[in-house]
């Protein structure tokens, strides 16, 4: 829910290419569940 | 001058990402000038010397004043910038510091006002981008040259 502005409503754009980022280091060799642990403890 | 690993070489499809937000970023509507002082105050809070080095550089060659730039460390305490500008640099701190307290209501709110949805939206992209490119550069001790 956003309670706010909805970023990847108003720059799509912006999403797409951050999400090309994301999908790319989704084939990396970094294991996936450290990937999600490094999300987690992310701020 | 590369002292560790140099991303640009080991992931270029990651910094082909990046570059490709960023790009875009450059096509919005958001001002140049004003785009720039985002990067440089970013820069300053995250430390990252390579980042100050290009942007002031890049900033000058868009028609930056220098006062402006050295004031960019203290602008809060600085009568050089404009309403508007004074917004975004402190959504740029704010965002660029979110472990502290988020981004404040009042800061947003303010943004929203001065800004409109689509401009605040596109600065946060920018302040994001900056902050992506600050922590490669500061992590793997990117060194600007030295003219």
């Amino acid at each position: 829910m956003h309670t706010r502005i909805n970023i990847s409503q108003l720059e799509p754009q912006s999403f797409k290419a951050m999400m090309g980022l994301e999908i790319y280091l989704k084939d990396t060799s970094v294991d996936p569940k450290l990937r999600q642990s490094v999300y987690a403890h992310k701020n | 001058m590369h002292t560790r690993i140099n991303i640009s070489q080991l992931e270029p499809q990651s910094f082909k990402a990046m570059m490709g937000l960023e790009i875009y970023l450059k096509d919005t509507s958001v001002d140049p000038k004003l785009r720039q002082l985002i990067k440089i105050r970013a820069s300053i809070l995250n430390n990252c010397a390579y980042c100050i080095q290009m942007h002031t550089e890049e900033s000058k060659r868009l028609g930056e004043s220098e006062q402006r730039l050295y004031a960019l460390s203290a602008w809060k305490e600085s009568p050089l910038f404009s309403e508007k500008e004074r917004a975004v640099l402190e959504l740029t701190d704010e965002v660029t510091l979110i472990t502290l307290h988020g981004l404040s209501e009042a800061v947003y709110i303010k943004c929203l006002e001065q800004l409109g949805e689509q401009y605040l939206a596109q600065c946060i992209m920018q302040i994001v981008t900056i902050n992506m490119w600050n922590r490669i550069a500061v992590a793997t001790k990117m060194t600007h040259e030295v003219s």
